[in-house]
């Protein structure tokens, strides 16, 4: 296999005296999918930190691309041509709609006005709920508007890898389907992406390869495919 | 009647303008750095008196002006760099108390390099005149409210339409998720302080042509009205402290030209209270105030409120050595101290007496802000109140030690109790707002009420009177009963931390969400910590009104409050047997700099600084 | 016979987004309920509406006959109900010994309810400055109701075998991830509740620390008869072993109210763990 295009090498993590990895490595190739599952307090959210910067491995190191990214700045590694979607969304909310996607091009504020314009009317085409409420702040959209938000923010980055932390968190049927259906045709675009999700059945029909995490070490990983029918995956969410 | 109401109202909107200029500073370093800057009203000070120079040096005004404002700009990213930046794992309450410890050494900087006289400053636009109904407005005035809206629309824009703009907004909303949109958060957080700078600077110029005058100690007044502004706005809210500075201003004009010019200042401050007991998110804020615990708050690995805790858990902790003296032993000590009279001269004795009053000041102050963590910048009205309440009942009525010393306990205490309540409901950063408010409503007092403190001449002459038969007037005497004072109050406080009700103070300052849902009477208990904290303040400030047979308002200053939590953090915070050692090491320290007085302070501000960057756990170690 | 928890209508919203959505449900003295559900079904937001941190913005909620929609967390508590919190909140800078006596303060001073299990009429209460001359004066009422909570404290530190009992004179902070969740039940436990409230008690914990935290719980729901435990939990064979009867939510509204037999061979219950399931072996 080819350099990856992400690759987390054997990191620690630790919240203060508490760890939270053990020793975690995930590859994601370029134009791969890649899914980090996992229970509660699993550590998958920690891993997808810690490939934005937003936490520091002790032990372990972090590439992009063939680089060291362990060490610098969230900022730094978005302006890599990394975009995320954080968990529980985080949109800015008493910031419009209109000005929560502006936010999501900022690594791209040296793009003419006229491609972000249209970048912004592109966004909008994708999502066409958020152009109605293009004027309205973003705390007052519903749950699912405010994951489309998320999601078209991190559009607007254009970027060439994407995180995504838990997309399918409390929302309803109908806006699962709709994220994956967006996340699909990303996919098909060939966009790379590090996901951590709660909601295994889904994610792993999106996903090329996925890994389990457990009390924040990897217990399996493998092909999706593969990966649906293991045991250890029901026993990693359900316990046991 | 209405001539007057309408010139209040104009000089309102203009002075409210400059209010909201200092507001907007505060705000922002407010939402992106969720810091109160204390440095606020310094920089104000420090840009009026840059351009005071420049002028001076035959600088235009208006090119004076944008030096000083771009001077100020690169000294508020300096505070950044110096009061928050290095202090990232240090506890809670260490940048807020950097900020404060920088103004301090800012203002008796001022007073070192331009003297602490007010000196005149040009107002070229004075003698223009324009009448208005039947009020005037001058040149000044005009050109005041002028700049000041065209900041204010200019820095909306900044905000709503440029990049950094946006970004310092997302960066207060969400520094986690403005990170992941690409946006360097430290930037940000140094830009804001730029900002706060600039503002700063173009509101001290303002206020000092307004004023037509510059002096070092201009910028606390005008910092706590710009907090004042901002929280009845709504602190993080860039709308809300424009509004607030108007309101501030209008409603403080309002006041003063129907109650009375010296009620100006007493008037804001209890508006700041008001607002902060009935409102504390202000006119058009959210929430975010009473959410603002400990820094960690309901995050992080290991969740607390306290304000010594630190960022990334309990790193501070981990290092903290806890200095923990048997009771006998300080006992001990303070009795080999009693022999000091013994060996030493008059002056030694009056200095040792010296020590132990602020001893007892200190140990009072680490009960309440350490114990319980009730951070208090106001400490020193308590103590003047101790002092007052002594002065006037032994001078004015002939009152005993015996009747005076439970009055002043007692009577403190119950003050403290009341005064504490604005600060109750409030946490972490809040908390020293109000304190701040309260310490300096104390002080208006004992200025204004002339009739009962004898304003700025003070109260002399104070009679030490007798105590069980034995004459009280020989120093020796006075020395001694200070020492009684503090042992018997170390061994009240010992007592007190040693019980359940010790432990209940520190799970309060520890996790209050916590202690509320373990059924923890919360307000209970803080109530008794500011009472018992004030029951020693008051015994020590009659101790001093007799040691110094003299009262006044200066005694009693924010210098003071500021040289009190400087104990305190140097003691260990909580630690009592810390704080009896710290508050005698810095009250000797001016006995040792009495070359150099006017660098005290500045001493005082490096001692602080430096120990919240390299010891904030103090000499003792926090309990 | 009145439930011991009621609540009618519960609904509570953050912004635009609904967290509980017209909640529901009766639960009588002396059961053992488990809340299951994914992440952000609303199940925390639950905890924080019976305990009084958030209040409703529509609904009643109350405790045996008494309302307690609107009483403060000190007040609800003093009425007999202990949590625990999902990120665990243990008092970090006091000793683990300490951390647990605060469960008893209100008991100390005599405020709230006398719990049944000590015994006995209400005694007196200590007002404020009573409590202070108690100390100061060292009255030896005061002291001998200390010693006995501080017995207390110990026999409840005991109950989890060695992992807290040698560690009473640490400090909280220093304590492993699970043993400050121990630590936070103990001190639930401690105050002798009606009704416990235990948000995700096992989670970070591994197999053996569950197991044993279960087995903990089963005992105390054996030993204490009267005292109804409410507890949010993911691992869904704990819930198997200790439920009487489970809730399972889902977007801030009650899925599932059924036996644990029942209501975990529910296929909505797995699908909304894992998702829909796309494969037939997600059943089982």
């Amino acid at each position: 296999m080819a350099d990856p295009f992400l690759s987390i090498e054997a990191i620690d993590v630790f919240y203060g005296p508490v760890q939270a990895l053990f020793g975690v490595s995930v590859t994601v190739g370029a134009g791969e999918v890649v899914a980090v599952l996992g229970g509660n307090a699993s550590g998958k959210s920690t891993t997808v930190k810690a490939a934005l910067g937003l936490v520091q491995p002790r032990q372990g190191r972090i590439l992009l691309e063939g680089q060291r990214i362990d060490g610098l700045g969230t900022h730094q590694v978005i302006a890599r041509g990394v975009a995320s979607i954080p968990e529980g969304r985080r949109v800015f909310a008493e910031m419009t709609v209109e000005e929560n996607l502006r936010l999501g091009a900022y690594a791209r504020r040296g793009d003419p006005p006229a491609a972000l314009a249209a970048a912004l009317e592109e966004a909008f085409g994708l999502f066409p709920r958020l152009a109605e409420r293009r004027r309205q702040a973003a705390g007052t959209l519903s749950g699912g508007e405010q994951q489309m938000l998320a999601m078209a923010r991190a559009w607007m980055r254009r970027p060439r890898l994407l995180c995504i932390d838990e997309p399918s968190m409390g929302l309803s049927p109908l806006f699962v389907d709709h994220v994956y259906d967006v996340l699909a045709r990303w996919k098909a675009a060939g966009l790379t992406i590090l996901m951590v999700e709660q909601n295994a059945n889904m994610a792993l029909q999106l996903a090329d390869r996925a890994y389990v995490l457990r009390n924040g070490a990897i217990v399996v990983q493998g092909a999706a495919a593969e990966l649906a029918g293991d045991p250890e995956l029901r026993k990693a969410y359900l316990g046991g | 009647m209405i001539e007057l109401f309408l010139s209040q109202l104009l000089n309102g909107l203009v002075i409210g303008s400059v209010y909201a200029l200092i507001a907007l500073g505060f705000s922002l370093v407010f939402g992106v750095a969720n810091l109160i800057n204390f440095a606020q009203g310094a920089l104000l000070m420090l840009g009026a008196f840059f351009a005071f120079t420049l002028i001076q040096w035959g600088l235009p005004i208006v090119v004076a002006g944008l030096l000083s404002i771009a001077a100020t700009a690169a000294v508020g990213m300096l505070v950044e760099r110096l009061a928050l930046r290095p202090l990232r794992n240090a506890p809670a309450i260490a940048p807020l108390l950097s900020t404060l410890a920088l103004a301090v050494i800012a203002d008796a900087g001022a007073e070192l390099i331009w003297s602490a006289e007010s000196q005149p400053f040009p107002s070229p636009l004075q003698s223009f005149v324009v009448f208005v109904g039947g009020a005037f407005l001058t040149g000044v005035d005009i050109a005041t409210f002028l700049v000041a809206l065209a900041v204010m629309g200019g820095l909306m824009l900044f905000l709503s339409r440029s990049w950094t703009g946006r970004a310092l907004r997302a960066t207060a909303q969400d520094p986690e998720a403005a990170a992941q949109m690409g946006i360097d958060v430290a930037l940000m957080r140094q830009v804001a302080f730029g900002l706060a700078g600039a503002l700063g600077a173009l509101a001290g110029i303002l206020v000092a042509m307004y004023y037509q005058s510059v002096f070092p100690q201009m910028g606390v007044p005008f910092g706590i009205k710009g907090f004042a502004a901002a929280l009845l706005g709504g602190l993080a809210s860039i709308p809300g402290a424009v509004l607030g500075g108007f309101l501030l201003g209008i409603f403080e004009n309002l006041a003063s030209g129907y109650v009375g010019e010296g009620s100006r200042d007493l008037i804001a401050y209890s508006l700041l209270l008001l607002v902060l007991m009935v409102r504390p998110q202000g006119l058009l804020g959210t929430g975010r105030l009473e959410a603002l615990g400990g820094v960690a708050g309901a995050s992080g690995a290991i969740p607390t409120t306290s304000i010594i805790a630190s960022l990334g858990g309990a790193t501070a902790r981990t290092r903290n050595r806890v200095l923990q003296p048997k009771p006998w032993m300080v006992l001990a000590v303070i009795a080999l101290a009693a022999l000091v009279p013994a060996i030493g001269s008059a002056y030694v004795v009056q200095v040792a007496a010296g020590c132990a009053v602020f001893a007892m000041l200190a140990l009072s102050l680490t009960l309440l802000s350490g114990s319980a963590g009730v951070i208090s910048i106001g400490h020193a009205a308590l103590f003047g109140f101790g002092a007052y309440v002594c002065a006037i009942l032994a001078r004015n009525h002939g009152w005993p030690p015996a009747a005076i010393l439970p009055a002043a306990a007692f009577g403190t205490a119950a003050m403290a109790a009341l005064a504490t309540l604005p600060a109750i409901r409030l946490t972490g950063h809040a908390v020293a707002l109000a304190t701040l408010a309260v310490g300096q409503v104390g002080y208006l007092l004992f200025l204004n009420w002339i009739e009962l403190t004898r304003g700025p001449m003070g109260i002399a002459g104070i009679p030490r009177g007798s105590l069980f038969g034995l004459s009280m007037q020989p120093l020796d005497r006075q020395y001694w009963l200070a020492l009684g004072l503090l042992a018997l109050c170390y061994l009240v406080a010992h007592r007190l931390l040693e019980s359940p009700i010790g432990r209940t103070w520190r799970a309060i300052r520890e996790d209050r969400p916590a202690a509320h849902a373990a059924g923890v009477p919360v307000l209970r208990y803080l109530v008794l910590v500011a009472a018992t904290s004030g029951l020693i303040a008051g015994l020590a400030g009659a101790q001093f009104a007799w040691l110094q047979a003299f009262v006044s308002p200066d005694s009693f200053l924010l210098e003071t409050s500021i040289v009190l939590i400087a104990m305190v953090v140097l003691g260990g915070m909580g630690n009592i047997a810390g704080a009896v050692l710290a508050g005698v090491l810095l009250a000797l320290l001016p006995e040792a700099l009495r070359a150099f007085d006017e660098w005290r302070m500045i001493v005082y501000g490096l001692v602080l600084l430096a120990l919240l960057r390299f010891r904030p756990q103090g000499l003792g170690g926090v309990k | 016979m009145t439930a011991a928890l009621a609540l009618k209508g519960v609904t509570r919203r953050f912004g635009g987004l609904v967290a509980t959505d017209d909640v529901s449900f009766t639960v009588p003295g002396g059961q053992l309920l488990a809340i299951v559900g994914p992440n952000g079904a609303g199940k925390s937001t639950l905890v924080q509406l019976i305990t009084g941190f958030v209040r409703p913005d529509a609904g009643h909620i109350r405790l045996g006959a008494r309302e307690i929609t609107r009483l403060a967390p000190e007040a609800i508590s003093a009425l007999g109900v202990a949590r625990s919190f999902q990120t665990s909140r243990i008092f970090p800078g006091l000793t683990v010994m300490e951390s647990v006596l605060v469960g008893t303060q209100v008991a100390l001073i005599g405020g709230g309810r006398q719990p049944p299990a000590f015994g006995g009429p209400k005694p007196p209460a200590f007002g404020v400055l009573a409590e202070a001359a108690a100390v100061l004066f060292g009255l030896p009422r005061y002291a001998a109701r200390r010693r006995a909570l501080e017995a207390r404290a110990a026999a409840t530190l005991q109950l989890f075998g060695d992992r807290l009992w040698p560690r009473r004179d640490q400090p909280a902070f220093s304590l492993s991830y699970a043993n400050r969740r121990r630590l936070e039940i103990a001190r639930a436990l401690v105050a002798e509740p009606d009704l416990l409230l235990l948000d995700e008690p096992t989670a970070g914990m591994n197999p053996t620390e569950t197991g044993e935290l279960a087995e903990l719980i089963a005992q105390l729901h054996a030993a204490r008869p009267a005292l109804t435990i409410v507890m949010i939990e993911h691992k869904l064979q704990v819930v198997r072993q200790l439920a009487t009867r489970v809730i399972v939510m889902n977007h801030g509204s009650v899925l599932v109210d059924a036996t644990p037999a029942a209501a975990l061979a529910d296929p909505r219950v797995v699908t909304a763990y894992l998702g829909r399931a796309a494969t037939s072996h997600a059943h089982g």
